[in-house]
C-alpha cells in the first residue's frame, strides 16, 4: 500500500515538473504577447512596431539587447515584441514567418545559423519588412536579403587584446588559444588576436589552440592539459568569458601563479573576473550600444534615410572604471 | 495410517472467466513421491502455484500436517516447507553456486556484510551431502543444465523443506544424470521429505513414484497406486480416450540417398562422423547429452565450420557454410531449444511459420500477403496447430502447438532433409501422438528425416536405424531388429566397445 | 595476517585478471603516450588527470550500478547540470547558507534519482524512457531556475570543496578514492551487492528467491541520482560557477566507460574494478591527445576508434571463454 502511495506522488512529481516546465515557457510566450499590447502607447508623430529575433534569450548578452530595445519602444510608444527560437532553426523560420503575417514595420535578427535562415529572409522581403541583422551576420550570399549589419568589431576586439598582451608581456614567452572555430565571428576575434601581436608576433609561441566550444566546462579540462604540457605558459587567450573562466579556474587548480587570462566579451561575469583579476584583460562586446544603433538605423530607415550595409561598432578594452560602474550589465 | 503431511481440497481457481482448475483433490504422505499426471493446460502448474503461494485459490482448503493453512505469498509457502523447483532452471547466471542457494537469505558477519565464507562452507557442506562434488564458488552460468539442476534441488531442500515440488526435473537430463537425481530422491525420501513430482516420462513415473494422480481440464481425474495400473490407463485417464497406437510408424518405401556424410570432424567436438540417409527413411541418433549429436547436426546445417570431411547431398558433394545456404539446399532443421532457437516468442504464429519460407512467397521485393495467407492457412490445418488465430503470439500456445509451428515452418520450405532435434521434448501426450503421425506422414512423402532424441522409446519406436554417438563419434549404427533400450544405451555408455 | 595477505594477493591477481583485455588497451594507451608526450607520465599530469576523471568516476560508479541491475540511466548529465545550478544559485540567489544548499543540492538530485527507480520499478517502465523523460525534466529545471544564465559563485569555503587540497591529494580525487571503495565493498561483500547482480541475472529467480527486486531497483537509481547530484555540485564548485549548460553526454561518456570496463548492457555482469581502468582508459586517452595538441575534431576520431578497439578486445577475450567452456563441456 505505502508502496503504491509512493509510486502515485512519485508520478505527480514528475507530472507537477513537467508542466511547471511548460507553463514556464508558456508565461514567456504571453509575456512577450503583453510587452507588445503594454507598449502601445500613444504617442505623437508615427507608432512603429518592431520585432526582434535572438538566436536564443538563454543568455545574458541577448537578454541585454531584450531590455535595450524594450526600453526604447517604451519611450516612444512603439509596439516591441521578441521571440525565442531557443537555438532551433527550424523555430526561427516558423518565427520569421509569423513575423511576415503580422506586418511589422521592421525586424531585428541574430540568426541561429548564418547560412539557414535565407526562406524567412525572402519572406520578409515579400511583405517589404525591412531585416536588421544584429550582432552575428548572415552568410555573404544572403546579405542582399538585409538593409545592414550591426555588430560589435570583433576582429578590433581581438587586436585590442592582442596588443594588451604585447604590452603586458614584452619580453614574449608561450602563449595557448583556447578558441571555437565553428563560429565566423569567434574566428574573427583569434585573426585580430594575432594581428595584434604585430611586430612582436615572432616573440610569442602559440604552444596550443584548442576549441573549448566557447564554453566553461568544456575548456576547463582542456585549459588544465594544456598548462601540464606547457609548465612556461604565460597567458591564455580565449574567444569569450565562459572559456576564459574555464583557463582561469585550471590556472587556480593547478596552483600556478603569473598565467594571465584574456578574454573578449566582458560580460557581468567577465566584469566580476576583471575586478577580483581573475582576469588580466577583457576587450569588450557591445550589445547594448548594438541594440541602441539597430533601434536608431531602423526608424532612420523608415523614415527614408538611406543607412551603410555594414556597421561595426568599436571595441575597446574594458578598464576597471567602467567595470565597477556598469558592474552587472551590459555595454 | 500414514501420516499425511498435506492435503488440498476441493481447490477450485479461475482467471478472468475461465475455470482452470474445479475442485482438485490432492494428498501427500510423508517420505512418498506422488506422481501428478496431465497433460500441459491440465492444471498441473496452477495447483502448484496455488501450493507455493504464488496463486490464491477461490476456494477449496490446503491443510498441512493437520493444520489448516492460507498461503499468502512466497514466504508463506517457504514458511510451511514448502520447496519448488520450477520446470524452466531459475538460477541467477553470473552468481556462484553458493550465492545461487543462499540467495535472499546471506548470512551476515559483523560488520554486516554478507560472510562469504560462511556462505562458501554451508554450501560445500551441503553439496557433499547430496553426494556431489561440486565448485561451489563457480558461477552457475558455466554449469551443466544437470549440475544446475542440482543446485536448484540443494537450494530447495536448504529452506528445511518438507514438501518438495518438482516440475519436470528430467526434461532436459540425460539417462545418466536422471539416474544421479533419482538417487537424490531416495535420499529425501529417507530423509523423510515428501515429494510431489510433475513429468510427462511415463516410465520415469513407474521408477519412481509410489502414487499418481491424474488430473485432466482442471478436474480431478483420479488417484492411482503405482504398483496397481499400467502405461495405457493412465494415457487414457490424460486424454480422456485410450490411445491406440501412440507411435505412428508405417512402412515407408525408401527411395535415393539424400544425405550423405563422410569422415566430418571438428576437432574436439565430434570425430570422423560417417552415415547417409535415404528419403522416406528415419535416421535416429542417440547418445547422451554432450555426445556431441546436437554438434554434429548443427554442423551439417551450416550453423558451425566443421574442420574435415565431405557432405554429399543427392550424391553432389557440397560445402555449406552458412545457414541460410543450408535451407536453400533444401535442408531443413527443428532445433532443440525451441523457446531459444526455433521461435520468435514475441511474435505471431504466422511470423514464426513463414520466416523460413519469405522467398519462396515474394514477389520481387515484396512479400505477397495473400500467398503468405495460404501458406499460414495451410500449415495451421494440416498440423492441427491450436491457436486463436494466425495473429496470436507465439508464446500464447502449448508447447506441444509450439512445436508444431516450428515444424510447419520447415515444412513451408519444402524441405528434402529435415532434421529433428528432441522434437517432442516438453510436450504432452497428446501433442506427442501427433507429432510422430506428422513425422510419419513427411516420411511417406519422401523426405528424409534425422530424429535426434534422448527418449529411448521414442527413438526405438520410429527409427529405421539409429545411429548411437559417444564422445562425438558413432560407436555403432544399429539397424531396426537391434533397437533396445539396452542395446542402445550399452553403446551409448561405452559399454559395448572392446 | 597472513591470511589476510593471501586474500589481497589473491584479490589483486583477480581484478587484474577479470580486466585483462583494459588494463592491456590503458597500458598500451600510456606506453603510447609517455613516449609522445614527455610531461604525461610526470606527477602533475597524473594528478591532474585523476583530478579530470573524477567527476566521470562518481556517474560511472552509479551507472555500474544501474547497468548491472539490466538498466541505464541516461539523466545524469541532467543532474549535474541541475544540481550544480541550483545549489549554487541557492547560495548566491537565494542566500541560503552553503550547508543547507548543498544539502538541497543533493537532496535534489537524490530524489530524481528515486522518481527515476519508483517507475522502472512499480510501473515497469523501460529504465531507458523514464531516464530520458527525467533527462529532460531536469535540464529543464536547471534552465527554468536560472533562466538559462551562469551564476558566479565566490565563496571561498563553497569553492574548496572541489579545488581543495588534503595534504598534496586534490579533494576530488580523494572522494573517488572513498566512493570506490564504498561500492566496491558494497557490490562485493554486501547482501545488497549480491541482489542487484541477482536482479539483473534473472529477476523471476531473485523474486523467486525473496529477493525485494522493486526494494533493489529504487535504492539503485537513487544511488545513481544522489552520485550525480555529488558530481554536479563538486563541478560546480571547481568551475567557480552553477552552469545549466554542463553536463551534456556525461551519460555517455560513464556507460563507455562501464562497457569498457566489462559491464554488460543486457545487466547481470560487470565489476567496479572494470569500470575504474574504463574511465582511466577516456580520461587518459583526451588528455593526453590534449598534451599533444591534437584537434578536438581529430579528438573525436581517436577516441571513437579507440573505444571501438578496447571493445572489441574485450568481447573477443569473451568469445574465447565461450569457446574453452563450450568445449570443456563435451568431455
Amino acid at each position: 500500500m505505502l508502496k503504491k502511495v509512493l509510486a502515485i506522488t512519485a508520478c505527480l512529481i514528475l507530472l507537477v515538473s513537467l508542466m511547471a516546465g511548460c507553463a514556464a515557457s508558456a508565461t514567456t510566450s504571453t509575456a512577450a504577447a503583453t510587452e507588445a499590447a503594454t507598449t502601445t502607447a500613444a504617442a505623437e508623430g508615427k507608432t512603429y512596431s518592431f520585432a526582434f529575433l535572438p538566436n536564443t534569450q538563454n543568455n545574458t548578452f541577448q537578454s541585454a539587447m531584450n531590455d535595450t530595445f524594450k526600453k526604447l519602444a517604451e519611450e516612444k510608444g512603439y509596439n516591441y515584441v521578441c521571440l525565442d527560437p531557443d537555438y532551433d532553426v527550424n523555430m526561427q523560420l516558423n518565427q520569421m514567418a509569423d513575423v511576415a503575417n503580422q506586418k511589422f514595420d521592421a525586424v531585428f535578427v541574430i540568426p541561429v545559423d548564418s547560412a539557414g535562415i535565407r526562406q524567412g529572409l525572402e519572406g520578409l522581403k515579400a511583405k517589404n519588412i525591412p531585416v536588421i541583422n544584429v550582432d552575428t551576420p548572415v552568410i555573404d550570399a544572403d546579405l542582399e536579403l538585409v538593409k545592414t549589419v550591426i555588430a560589435t568589431d570583433c576582429f578590433m576586439a581581438g587586436e585590442l587584446i592582442g596588443q594588451q598582451l604585447v604590452k603586458d608581456l614584452p619580453e614574449g614567452g608561450d602563449i595557448a588559444i583556447l578558441d571555437f572555430p565553428e563560429n565566423e565571428s569567434c574566428v574573427d576575434r583569434v585573426n585580430g588576436f594575432l594581428k595584434g601581436l604585430g611586430d612582436n608576433a615572432n616573440k610569442y609561441k602559440i604552444v596550443a589552440q584548442q576549441n573549448g566550444k566557447a564554453a566553461l566546462d568544456a575548456s576547463l579540462p582542456i585549459a588544465e592539459d594544456i598548462l601540464q604540457a606547457n609548465p612556461n605558459l604565460k597567458a591564455f587567450f580565449a574567444i569569450n568569458d565562459p572559456s576564459a573562466m574555464g583557463a582561469a579556474a585550471a590556472i587556480k587548480a593547478s596552483g600556478k601563479t603569473g598565467v594571465g587570462v584574456y578574454s573578449i566579451d566582458a560580460s557581468p561575469d567577465g566584469k566580476a573576473a576583471l575586478l577580483d583579476g581573475t582576469f588580466t584583460a577583457v576587450a569588450a562586446q557591445v550589445p547594448i550600444e548594438i541594440a541602441k544603433t539597430a533601434f536608431q538605423k531602423a526608424i532612420d530607415l523608415l523614415e527614408g534615410k538611406t543607412i551603410e550595409p555594414e556597421i561595426f561598432l568599436p571595441s575597446h578594452l574594458m578598464t576597471k572604471e567602467e567595470a565597477t560602474a556598469t558592474a552587472g550589465q551590459w555595454q | 495410517m500414514h501420516q499425511k503431511v498435506l492435503e488440498m481440497k476441493n481447490i477450485e481457481k479461475s482467471f478472468s472467466g475461465t475455470h482452470a482448475l474445479r475442485g482438485i483433490n490432492f494428498d501427500l504422505e510423508l517420505g512418498e513421491v506422488h506422481a501428478l499426471l496431465g497433460e500441459n493446460g491440465a492444471g498441473k502448474s496452477t495447483l502448484i502455484k496455488i501450493l507455493g503461494g504464488i496463486h490464491r485459490p477461490d476456494s477449496g482448503t490446503i491443510v498441512i500436517s493437520g493444520t489448516e493453512v492460507k498461503m499468502e505469498n512466497v514466504h508463506a509457502a517457504q514458511k510451511h516447507g514448502i520447496g519448488i523447483i520450477h520446470q524452466e532452471i531459475v538460477l541467477v547466471p553470473y552468481l556462484s553456486v553458493a550465492a545461487n542457494i543462499f540467495l535472499g537469505r546471506e548470512p551476515l558477519n559483523r560488520f554486516g556484510l554478507k560472510d562469504i565464507n560462511l556462505i562458501n562452507s554451508r554450501a560445500t557442506e551441503m553439496v557433499r551431502e547430496l553426494g556431489l562434488n561440486l565448485d561451489v564458488r563457480k558461477p552457475v552460468v558455466e554449469l551443466t543444465i544437470a549440475q544446475q539442476q542440482m543446485v536448484e534441488i540443494i537450494k530447495a531442500i536448504s529452506f528445511n523443506v518438507k514438501i518438495l515440488v518438482m516440475d519436470e526435473p528430467t526434461s532436459s537430463l540425460s539417462e545418466e544424470e536422471v539416474d544421479k537425481l533419482f538417487e537424490i530422491i531416495g535420499r529425501l525420501k529417507k530423509a523423510d521429505v515428501s515429494i510431489i513430482y510433475i513429468s510427462h516420462r511415463m516410465e520415469e513415473l513407474f521408477k519412481i513414484s509410489d502414487r499418481i494422480t491424474v488430473i485432466r481440464d482442471g478436474t480431478y481425474v483420479g488417484t492411482k497406486k503405482t504398483t496397481e495400473t499400467k502405461h495405457d490407463e493412465l494415457v487414457s485417464m490424460m486424454v480422456g480416450r485410450s490411445l491406440k497406437n501412440f507411435y505412428t510408424r508405417t512402412e515407408c518405401e525408401i527411395g535415393e540417398v539424400v544425405l550423405a556424410v563422410d569422415k566430418l570432424t571438428k576437432n574436439g567436438v565430434f570425430k570422423n562422423v560417417s552415415f547417409q540417409v535415404r528419403s522416406g527413411e528415419i535416421l535416429g541418433f542417440s547418445g547422451l547429452i554432450g555426445s556431441g549429436r546436437s554438434e554434429i547436426m548443427t554442423a551439417i546445417f551450416g550453423g558451425i565450420p566443421f574442420d574435415n570431411g565431405d557432405v554429399y547431398l543427392q550424391n553432389k558433394k557440397v560445402r555449406i557454410r552458412s545457414t541460410k545456404q543450408a535451407t536453400d539446399f533444401g535442408i531443413g532443421m527443428v532445433p532443440e531449444d525451441r523457446k531459444k532457437q526455433g521461435l520468435m516468442l514475441n511474435n505471431t504464429v504466422g511470423f514464426n511459420l513463414t520466416l523460413a519460407s519469405l522467398k519462396y512467397l515474394a514477389k520481387g521485393f515484396l512479400v505477397s500477403t495473400s500467398k503468405k495467407k495460404n501458406v499460414i492457412q495451410k500449415y495451421l490445418q494440416d498440423l492441427r496447430i491450436k491457436t486463436s488465430s494466425a495473429d496470436a503470439l507465439v508464446s500464447s500456445l502449448s508447447g506441444g502447438n509450439q512445436q508444431k509451428v516450428v515444424l510447419g515452418k520447415w515444412l513451408a520450405t519444402k524441405p528434402k532433409l529435415l532434421i529433428l532435434d528432441e522434437p517432442t521434448r516438453g510436450v504432452d501426450v497428446g501433442a506427442k501422438s501427433e507429432i510422430y503421425a506428422i513425422i510419419n506422414q513427411l516420411a511417406s512423402e519422401g523426405i528424409a528425416i534425422i530424429l535426434v532424441s534422448s527418449e529411448l522409446p521414442e527413438i526405438i519406436n520410429m527409427s529405421d536405424s539409429v545411429c548411437v554417438v559417444r564422445n562425438g563419434q558413432i560407436v555403432k549404427q544399429l539397424g531396426r531388429t537391434e533397437l533396445t533400450q539396452e542395446n542402445i544405451m550399452l553403446y551409448a555408455t561405452g559399454g559395448g566397445i572392446a | 595476517m597472513k591470511k589476510n595477505e593471501k586474500f589481497s594477493n589473491s584479490m589483486a591477481v583477480d581484478v587484474v585478471r577479470s580486466n585483462l583485455g583494459i588494463i592491456a588497451v590503458l597500458l598500451l594507451i600510456g606506453i603510447a603516450l609517455s613516449l609522445l608526450s614527455d610531461v604525461f607520465l610526470t606527477y602533475d599530469n597524473l594528478i591532474s588527470v585523476f583530478r579530470q576523471i573524477s567527476n566521470n568516476m562518481y556517474l560511472a560508479l552509479g551507472m555500474t550500478l544501474v547497468m548491472i541491475l539490466g538498466g541505464i540511466d541516461l539523466s545524469v548529465g541532467s543532474i549535474v547540470a541541475m544540481c550544480g545550478t541550483l545549489t549554487v544559485g541557492l547560495m548566491v540567489t537565494n542566500g541560503v547558507p552553503m550547508v543547507l544548499a548543498i544539502s538541497l543540492g543533493l537532496l535534489i538530485g537524490t530524489a530524481a534519482g528515486f522518481i527515476n527507480g519508483m517507475l522502472v520499478a512499480m510501473f515497469r517502465v523501460p529504465s531507458f524512457i523514464v531516464t530520458l523523460s527525467m533527462m529532460n525534466v531536469a535540464k529543464g529545471i536547471a534552465y527554468v531556475y536560472s533562466g538559462g544564465r551562469s551564476t558566479r559563485i565566490m565563496n571561498s569555503s563553497f569553492n574548496v570543496i572541489g579545488t581543495g587540497y588534503i595534504g598534496f591529494l586534490p579533494l576530488p580525487i580523494l572522494y573517488m578514492i572513498i566512493m570506490i571503495v564504498i561500492f566496491s565493498i558494497l557490490l562485493n561483500y554486501s547482501k545488497f551487492g549480491t541482489y542487484i547482480f541477482a536482479v539483473g541475472g534473472n529477476r523471476e529467480s531473485a523474486h523467486l528467491s525473496g529477493v525485494p527486486i522493486k526494494k533493489v531497483e529504487i535504492i539503485v537509481f537513487t544511488i545513481a541520482g544522489f552520485l550525480a547530484a555529488f558530481a554536479g555540485i563538486i563541478l560546480s564548485s571547481r568551475m567557480y560557477s552553477g552552469q545549466p549548460s554542463v553536463g551534456e553526454g556525461y551519460e555517455l561518456d560513464a556507460i563507455a566507460a562501464c562497457v569498457l570496463g566489462g559491464v554488460s548492457m543486457s545487466g547481470g555482469v560487470g565489476r567496479i574494478s572494470g569500470t575504474i581502468f574504463g574511465v582511466m582508459v577516456i580520461g587518459i586517452i583526451s588528455n593526453g591527445l590534449n598534451l599533444m595538441n591534437v584537434s578536438s575534431y581529430w579528438q573525436l576520431i581517436v577516441k571513437g576508434f579507440i573505444i571501438m578497439i578496447a571493445v572489441l578486445i574485450d568481447t573477443q577475450k569473451g568469445r574465447q571463454n565461450f569457446v574453452t567452456k563450450l568445449l570443456a563441456r563435451k568431455y
